[in-house]
């Protein structure tokens, strides 16, 4: 049993690892320091570690996805990211690509019910 | 906050930013302080801990480090390099070993323990340069193509190998293990080729070799088998009747003709004194002596031996040869694929 169940949280995470990466960029047309994007996902059905989703973001901005701005104006210091214009057009085109493989996958899942 | 988790937080802010590269610290510390900062809102110290877990693994996210040695890209590539290296590696201890039994042929036990030990150690080491120069590529991203020097297309599939061309394995280990058993009595036993009586409760011998001249004709012997040796190989590798066994057999069986022809005709192969030892040795048994005499043993003739010999060897070769060629033309595919 417990074999199957392992074998279970590894296919769902490895189902979800593939959305994370949208699921960020969407959030990240408005700037958002790290800990609200996790909240802000998480209200949204969305769960992600913060150990993920830190080193994520960092990726993110290494490829130029993301620019990253220090606000020290408040109690204490916030890293807030935010889409670049090239984040934007690579949104825009997984957003597309995501839609479709969604139809997709819901007319074959359909299918595979029947 | 309490004295007592700010101490608990920078121990789990060093533990993350000590694994991740100097240039990143800074900022990965300050990311880190913030999240903790953050998260500490509605939960508890132990509760934020828990949920980051184990610091290593936070830090190895954060340095995107491969978590494996090889990679899918460089594995096929890798275990070619490594069979090429290894079989090289065991091939010139193997020779190495057989040189020195001929020159320290007094210490064979030494000879042999040491040629063990080499194997070891040189497999051990022959595995850890493959590995080592496998991980720094495939950290260094150099690109290797060492097996496909082209994008594979669908006319690069090879035909399957027909039934009658395919080579059996068990075949060629069976060989392998005859050859290296062969050169072990040769080099180490020569004198158990030879003819036998029970004298006085002792095995008395007389060998068929001029044993004095042992030193110079075993080498040529040596070599003969050791060609047969990497014809086997080629053979266990490719696994079929193709082009590569085609002119490995012939190499092969040709020099075992030469060498023959160079131990059976040139050197003094034979010993010359067996008829009289076997006449002294078998005096007294009756039975042998008869054979012997019927044989003629007392003409004994290596010159007549060593054309029968020779005529058997290089009968045997153009066969093999032959069988070889004929396999090879009527169901053979060459491994780039063609004909």
């Amino acid at each position: 049993m417990g074999e199957e169940k392992d074998l279970m949280t590894n296919l769902v995470s490895e189902l979800r690892r593939g959305t994370l990466i949208l699921s960020v960029l969407s959030q990240l047309g408005e700037a958002k320091y790290g800990y609200a994007l996790v909240q802000s996902l998480e209200e949204k059905g969305v769960e992600i570690d913060p150990n993920t989703l830190y080193p994520l973001l960092r990726r993110l901005e290494k490829q130029g996805l993301l620019s990253s701005q220090w606000d020290v104006g408040e109690s204490k210091p916030r890293k807030y990211y935010t889409r670049t214009p090239m984040g934007d057009a690579i949104f825009r085109e997984l957003k597309a690509q995501w839609e479709r493989l969604s139809a997709n996958m819901e007319q074959i899942l359909k299918e595979g019910e029947a | 906050m309490i004295d007592k988790d700010r101490e608990l937080i920078n121990r789990y802010v060093y533990e993350v930013v000590k694994r991740v590269p100097k240039e990143q610290r800074e900022e990965i510390e300050l990311e880190l302080r913030e999240l903790i900062g953050d998260m500490s809102e509605n939960m508890t110290l132990e509760q934020i801990f828990v949920k980051l877990g184990d610091p290593a693994v936070f830090a190895r996210k954060y340095r995107e480090d491969k978590n494996y040695v090889i990679g899918p890209e460089y594995y096929d590539n890798f275990l070619w390099v490594m069979k090429i290296v290894l079989i090289c590696t065991w091939a010139g201890i193997l020779v190495s070993a057989v040189v020195k039994c001929i020159v320290d042929y007094r210490e064979i036990v030494d000879v042999i323990a040491s040629g063990l030990s080499n194997a070891i150690m040189g497999s051990l080491s022959a595995f850890g340069c493959v590995t080592l120069a496998f991980a720094v590529m495939e950290r260094q991203k150099i690109k290797v193509d060492l097996k496909r020097e082209k994008v594979w297309t669908p006319e690069l599939l090879n035909p399957i190998p027909d039934k009658k061309a395919r080579i059996s394995r068990g075949d060629c280990i069976v060989s392998l293990v005859f050859i290296i058993l062969f050169s072990c009595l040769l080099i180490f036993a020569p004198q158990l080729f030879g003819a036998y009586s029970v004298k006085g409760g002792e095995l008395a011998y007389v060998p068929f070799f001029n044993l004095e001249r042992w030193r110079f004709i075993l080498p040529v012997f040596l070599l003969g088998m050791a060609a047969g040796f990497v014809d086997e190989l080629i053979k266990l590798v490719t696994g079929c009747y193709c082009r590569i066994v085609m002119l490995s057999s012939i190499i092969t069986n040709t020099l075992g003709i030469l060498f023959s022809i160079i131990v059976l005709k040139v050197m003094p192969f034979w010993n010359t004194n067996f008829a009289k030892e076997v006449a002294e040795q078998f005096d007294d048994t009756f039975k042998l002596k008869v054979f012997w005499q019927n044989k003629q043993v007392l003409g004994w003739d290596g010159q007549r031996l060593s054309k029968i010999v020779l005529t058997i060897i290089i009968a045997a070769s153009i066969l093999e040869i032959a069988v070889t060629v004929y396999k090879t033309m009527r169901y053979g595919t060459d491994v780039r694929g063609q004909n």
